[in-house]
């Protein structure tokens, strides 16, 4: 039960949610691939270790999605393939879909294509300011509301108080959240993302994908992005929840540096990569 | 067909005919400088009249309700 005025993120976080941790793999991959001259075998020994992520991660390198040619059987030969980085990246997309696991599908729908549209607004060349790669990009759209989760998953009651809301009245469903809850998804998801110690500007980016005040100034650019992903999403027909509505402000596209002239180009690619939404929801089970 | 403000306040229409990779696949219909006279031009050309928010909204309808790429038609849950 929330308390009247609702919780504030701190007494969230300590007295009825507690943050999923990142896979100890994951985290030793992470530390590792801060040093330039780390060592393949030991990377790959370290996802090996973890059956779990080594599943997944291999059920990814060889989907027709990143369209190897050839059968990976083992993280090893995926490292050497693939190299460590895009690795990572299928290791933190693995680490998500199975916090997601039990998501309803259209949610998980919802995150897969905003994924897409993430991937497709850096092949655009649409973020000026991102120096990563667009696969990076596809897991920022993937979390980006990995915080609903964990809400849905340790406040069932007061998650189905704001579904009743946003159906009710309409609004957007973070502002439900705040209502209800006093905290929303993109808080929660940037402390979850804090955590997995992802960059400040990812953090940023998931905390100001629905207000963009809440971001900090040099990370707004990411931020703006994000909800725009998330718009397309749902104006495409992948909605987070069947009600849901989704409002992003002419400022935003400012912000992300869109204008009319650049969306043909960008829907063309985020709209040639739908055929794998289905392709990569069937190994988020 | 569907309603819209544009960029400055007035309202317009935009016809959906086919998607987007058709190049007269959509018309925007605009006040002209005679009021009796409405303006037509097909997009992307007339884009300059609307949000990018609204010319988004416009590309996705048209794939949803035309392309060939099985997007959730208009409609169908999200």
């Amino acid at each position: 039960m929330c308390p009247d005025n609702g919780f504030d993120i701190d007494t969230l976080l300590d007295e009825v949610v507690t943050l999923p941790s990142l896979p100890d793999s994951v985290a030793k991959l992470t530390e590792m691939l801060d040093d330039p001259s780390c060592d393949m075998k030991a990377v790959a020994a370290i996802i090996s270790g973890d059956p779990a992520i080594a599943l997944k991660t291999l059920r990814l390198v060889n989907s027709a999605y990143y369209g190897l040619g050839q059968e990976v059987t083992s993280v090893d030969h995926a490292t050497v393939l693939l190299g460590a980085k895009v690795l990572k990246n299928l290791a933190m997309t693995a680490t998500a879909f199975e916090c997601m696991k039990t998501s309803a599908t259209h949610f998980l729908t919802h995150s897969v294509a905003c994924g897409f549209a993430m991937k497709s607004i850096v092949l655009s060349g649409c973020i000026k300011g991102f120096v990563g790669s667009e696969d990076e990009a596809f897991t920022y759209g993937l979390i980006h509301d990995i915080g609903k989760v964990i809400l849905e998953e340790y406040m069932p009651d007061e998650y189905a108080a704001v579904s009743a809301l946003v159906e009710a009245e309409g609004i957007p469903w973070y502002q439900a959240e705040q209502r209800v809850i006093g905290v929303d998804h993109a808080e929660l998801g940037a402390r979850l993302a804090q955590k997995w110690k992802l960059t400040p500007a990812v953090v940023n980016a998931i905390r100001g994908h629905h207000e963009l005040s809440k971001c900090e100034e040099a990370h707004r650019e990411l931020a703006a992005n994000l909800s725009i992903a998330n718009q397309m999403c749902s104006l495409s027909g992948y909605l987070a929840h069947p009600k849901n509505t989704t409002l992003v402000l002419d400022e935003t596209y400012v912000a992300a540096g869109m204008t009319c002239e650049t969306l043909p180009g960008l829907t063309e690619q985020y709209f040639n990569l739908h055929g794998s939404i289905d392709e990569l929801l069937s190994l988020a089970g | 067909m569907g309603g819209l403000t544009l960029v400055g306040g007035s309202k317009g229409n935009v016809v959906l005919v086919g998607p987007a990779s058709n190049p007269k696949g959509a018309t925007l219909i605009s006040p002209g400088e005679d009021p009796t006279k409405p303006r037509t031009s097909l997009l992307p050309a007339g884009c300059e009249l609307l949000s990018p928010g609204d010319y988004l909204h416009i590309l996705c309808m048209q794939e949803r309700s035309f392309g060939d790429r099985n997007l959730p038609e208009p409609g169908e849950l999200g």
